[in-house]
């Protein structure tokens, strides 16, 4: 196994089942019972904030107010200056799944068999209806771990593929089996204007043309079963798997999220859904206001999207700031530039801009409108979540709606509102815990608990490590470092390379498996004194692990440990092999 | 620059009315102008009054209601809407090159909006397009006639109500190349085209009596089975029952007599063949078929098949009774079709008349749509472009562009930048002020590299 991990040693010497606990989790669950006491909890969006007390048993909440008994076996969390919300529900999203493309290394150079008629396999057709989410799905998935932590409880997740990938399923992100934490399987079907690789259909005309007769066909097979089942002489039904994977969606039993991002996708869905009359979810949407009326008129639900796009102007200004606050930099070079402005450049950039707000405020627009949506993670880094969010708040969206589009109303759009979506007496155990207001700008999640599981967080200390202060202390680390680390079975060894980059220091680890995720980046690195520390993650077949390193500097060797998530600490030596002039 | 401009806002207002099928149009006097009719000669000095969108009437010192929106044309020539015939603009996907044939996709259902190539289109006074599969496969896809209601966001408000269906067929090198040199299918020569379109045509005829048959056991029987859905070949059946007319892409005479001999066989007589640029070899046979013809009016020798052809093609086709029209296949030449017609005047001495006909009536009568526009008659639609100069002059000005009696373009008042849709992380538009690649053959990239 090339992905031997530097601690791989270590998990086979430990007890094998701890391999899928949760790598945040500090405390030991001795019991089924938590009790978070006197929190502001907000159960609901637009609830006003209360005082008080949730007791939550066996993943439920069983008990919510100011005024309620602890009982003697629960795990009590002060939560006196914590905030707590109902956990967010993804309505659409690849969380927890694998996507096969990575390892599928046909490019559309090679050729894709087909049969007599010119058609390809279903599966070569992106046509695979009948796939189920479960197939892909991966509990050790990091995704599973990322949105967690950025206060998912529940996602509605499909799998990846192309015109018709599957059906999708609502995922608790909790747990270390699949059957446990895929809840309620093939709730929908999943559809986009994505074509096959070098085979038919391959474009969006044909994609359309494609649905046309699937779903003609299927409308066939609905009405043939039913005669084959209630009369005599009826010959049997041609089996096809792809009629029969969509004859939910022809009874309208089974909605179709179709993933639409921009404007002309949008309106090519509605016009697909009013061609076919099927129960459409519009979804993964940027940019909704373009056809907000024709949503509303005919009543499509809608999944936005989270990702806003990229203002390069203002991050071109942002890179020239920096620039200029360095103290070396030619400070004065770059104005002259604005003084010959093109004036048809000007005139791009106004409407650029105004596009750019369009995409900020739709949220914001939508609500006004009298529109309810959810959100959609799908393709959103998740350090760009909470941030957009603030920016669409920022933009128009008050924050009982954003609460809502996270809560109440996925849960609604996903049939669970019955479960989930607000903290109730007897519903889902799913709350998120955090230091400040959640949408406050300073606010971090401190613990997540997803049906009755306790997950902690490290809340970091924003400590802004001024660049110029690490650097004095570059010296210190500068250089390659040969290190040594003792864990029980064996020792492993590598190298650190610490050097400046950008006026900060930068630094990477070798080591063997250390970079199979093909990162080797040391990330948070904080100088202070003689003491250096820093984080590495590493992937663990599949499962993003990180490693924290606390070292003591003293000359040219090194001595400190290595935080393994659960698996312990173990010694870390080292010494200087290179430095530079 | 204040790009919303007053045109933009008007079409903006209509949209906020209402985005579905209802498409919006308008009144509107013309006063004055030389009114080049096609079907009924010139009328000068003549108003035309247009209520709801349709021509109401045509005539000198018309009374109009008070308050309409009126346009002084003295001394400006008013022709019906240009109609192109063949064109790739507007449509976001031409080519499903994956199979020899795909009759079953349609470019309508790749409506774009948002091409800025069709305010360019308008600005060359042309109001209604043919939008067209692309020439990759022996039997490409359906074709979708426009009007250009540039400023609308629903792209089925772009559709032309009452068009006939059409659908795109391809002989000799294009099919060829892609599928036979490309993709290692049939067809690698002429002949595999010919048997590619039999074997298409009969495998419709056989569904056609398949489904004939199910329909009359269902008549005993309510349970009887009805056989597997094919979009392929009930479109293939559509045509057998002359409910679309092909629009063929041919170069040769003998692939030209060849495809007539195929339809003949299959009884299909619905037929404009596009580029035809050796139909002057054939005209009689043509006319004689009913097939009808739509041409450059002087390009060719771009490949070895079309290296023989003549600026003489639209005169002979015409001279011979064959419906001829002039189209463009390219957003660069649309712009400028009337100077297209009238190089059949420096090339065959057509009469104004004729020659206006290549741009209007006749590729109208090609699409199904000459009931409704192609000339100027009281009842039809108020598709109109009014020039400075006659049309058919070098000196030709387009000033005023109309459909449905709303003014589409407006050379007074032609802001800079007419972009509807805006991408918010692209500085500078990368297509602005560019035309996109020929069209025959997008989106067969996979199957081979060049273009014509």
């Amino acid at each position: 196994m090339r992905k031997l991990l530097l601690i791989a040693g270590i998990v086979l010497s430990i007890a094998i089942g701890v391999f899928g606990q949760p790598i945040e989790e500090n405390m030991p669950q001795i019991t089924g019972c938590i009790a978070l006491q006197n929190a502001t909890i907000v159960s609901a969006p637009g609830k006003a904030p209360i005082k008080g007390t949730v007791i939550m048993r066996d993943g439920l909440i069983s008990s919510m107010g100011p005024n309620v008994t602890i009982p003697v076996d629960a795990y009590r969390i002060a939560a006196d200056s914590l905030f707590v919300y109902p956990a967010f529900i993804d309505a659409f999203s690849y969380t927890g799944v694998k996507n096969p493309e990575a390892d599928n290394n046909r490019q559309g150079n090679s050729k894709v068999p087909f049969d007599e008629e010119g058609n390809p396999s279903l599966e070569d057709a992106g046509i695979t209806p009948f796939t189920t989410v479960r197939e892909s799905f991966d509990p050790k998935e990091k995704s599973i771990a990322e949105w967690r932590e950025q206060g998912f409880a529940i996602a509605h997740t499909v799998p990846y593929g192309r015109m018709l990938p599957g059906m999708g399923a609502i995922v608790i992100l909790s747990g270390s089996e699949t059957d446990r934490m895929l809840w309620k399987e093939n709730i929908s079907m999943y559809s986009q204007f994505v074509g096959a690789r070098g085979a038919y259909p391959q474009t969006l005309i044909g994609v359309i043309a494609k649905w046309r007769e699937l779903y003609q066909n299927s409308t066939q097979l609905v009405a043939h079963q039913t005669s084959y089942a209630s009369e005599s002489f009826v010959s049997r039904p041609d089996y096809n798997r792809a009629h029969e994977a969509l004859m939910p969606v022809v009874k309208k039993e089974m909605s179709v999220y179709f993933r639409a991002t921009d404007a002309k996708s949008i309106s090519r869905a509605i016009t697909l859904q009013e061609d076919l009359g099927m129960n459409m979810v519009i979804a993964d949407v940027e940019e909704a206001w373009y056809y907000k009326d024709k949503i509303k008129v005919n009543q499509l639900p809608l999944v936005l999207s989270l990702k806003l796009p990229e203002d390069k102007e203002e991050k071109t200004k942002e890179d020239q700031d920096k620039k200029s606050a360095e103290p070396d930099s030619m400070a004065t070079a770059d104005t002259s530039k604005s003084m010959d402005v093109d004036l048809e450049k000007e005139a791009f950039e106004k409407r650029r801009a105004t596009s750019l707000a369009e995409h900020r405020q739709q949220a914001g627009v939508l609500t006004k409108a009298g529109i309810n949506f959810s959100f959609s993670t799908m393709n959103l880094k998740k350090g760009e979540f909470m941030k957009n969010i603030r920016v669409m708040i920022e933009n128009g969206l008050d924050t009982t709606a954003a609460l809502a589009s996270l809560t109440t109303h996925p849960a609604k759009l996903l049939g669970i509102e019955k479960y989930c979506g607000t903290i109730e007496a007897g519903k889902m155990a799913n709350l998120m815990i955090t230091t400040k207001p959640l949408f406050d700008s300073e606010s971090t999640i401190q613990y997540m608990i997803v049906e009755g599981s306790l997950y902690k967080y490290e809340v970091k200390e924003k400590k802004k490590t001024n660049a110029k202060e690490n650097l004095t202390s570059l010296s210190l680390v500068e250089g390659t470092w040969a290190y040594t680390i003792e864990a029980p079975d064996q020792t492993r060894q590598g190298t650190f390379i610490f050097k400046e980059s950008n006026g900060a220091v930068e630094g990477t680890i070798t080591g063997n498996d250390m970079t199979s995720s093909g990162n080797n980046e040391l990330e948070s690195i904080v100088i202070e004194g003689k003491n250096v520390s820093f984080t590495f993650d590493i992937d663990m077949g599949g499962q993003m692990m990180t490693l924290e390193f606390t070292l003591e500097i003293d000359g040219e060797s090194l001595d400190g440990s290595v935080a393994v998530g659960e698996f312990g600490s173990f010694k870390v030596t080292g010494q200087r092999t290179d430095k530079p002039e | 620059m204040y790009t919303m401009n007053k045109l933009f806002l008007l079409t903006f207002l209509f949209l906020s009315v209402g985005i579905h099928a209802q498409v919006p149009t308008g009144d509107l006097l013309i006063r004055n102008g030389t009114v080049l009719t096609i079907t009924n000669g010139v009328l000068e000095e003549t108003d035309i009054l247009v209520e709801n969108g349709k021509i109401k009437r045509i005539g000198k010192n018309l009374k109009a209601p008070s308050g309409i929106k009126e346009f002084d044309a003295t001394g400006q020539y008013v022709m019906p809407g240009i109609v192109d015939a063949h064109s790739h603009i507007a449509i976001d996907a031409v080519n499903e090159a994956t199979n020899p044939i795909t009759p079953e996709v349609k470019v309508g259902d790749s409506v774009d909006p948002f091409d800025l190539s069709i305010y360019r289109a308008l600005a060359g006074g042309v109001t209604t397009i043919h939008a067209m599969h692309g020439s990759a496969n022996a039997i490409g896809g359906q074709c979708q006639t426009l009007k250009l209601r540039y400023g609308l966001m629903d792209p089925s408000s772009f559709i032309f109500e009452g068009a006939s269906r059409t659908i795109k067929f391809a002989l000799g090198e294009n099919p060829m190349r892609v599928h036979g040199e490309g993709r290692g299918v049939q067809p690698s020569t002429r002949m595999g085209v010919e048997r590619v379109i039999r074997n298409a045509f009969q495998k419709g005829k056989n569904y056609k009596a398949k489904w004939a048959t199910y329909e009359e056991k269902k008549k005993k029987n309510p349970n009887a089975t009805p056989p597997l859905y094919n979009e392929r070949y009930q479109t293939m059946a559509d045509i057998i029952d002359g409910k679309i007319i092909i629009q063929c892409h041919s170069y040769r005479a003998d692939e030209i007599l060849m495809l007539m001999r195929v339809l003949s066989d299959f009884g299909v007589h619905r037929i404009t063949f596009q580029h035809v640029n050796e139909g002057f070899k054939v005209a009689p046979e043509l006319a004689e078929f009913g097939a009808m013809a739509s041409v450059f009016a002087d390009w060719w020798a771009y490949k070895f098949e079309v290296y023989y052809s003549t600026a003489y093609n639209a005169t002979i086709l015409t001279r011979n009774g064959v419906v001829t029209s002039i189209n463009s296949d390219s957003g660069e030449l649309m712009r400028h079709l009337f100077h297209e017609a009238a190089k059949t005047q420096r090339y065959g001495d057509l009469s104004d008349d004729e020659a206006l006909s290549l741009i209007t009536i006749n590729p109208a009568r090609q699409l199904g749509i000459d009931h409704k526009v192609g000339s100027i008659e009281v009842g039809k639609d108020a598709d109109l472009a009014i020039f400075k100069n006659h049309p058919l002059s070098i000196y030709a000005i387009p000033q005023l562009t109309v459909i449905d009696g709303i003014i589409r373009f407006d050379l007074a008042n032609d802001p800079a930048d007419m972009r509807i849709y805006i991408d918010a992380e692209e500085s500078t538009p990368s297509f602005y002020g560019q035309e996109s690649v020929e069209g025959c053959l997008i989106d067969t990239d996979l199957m081979f590299s060049h273009q014509h």
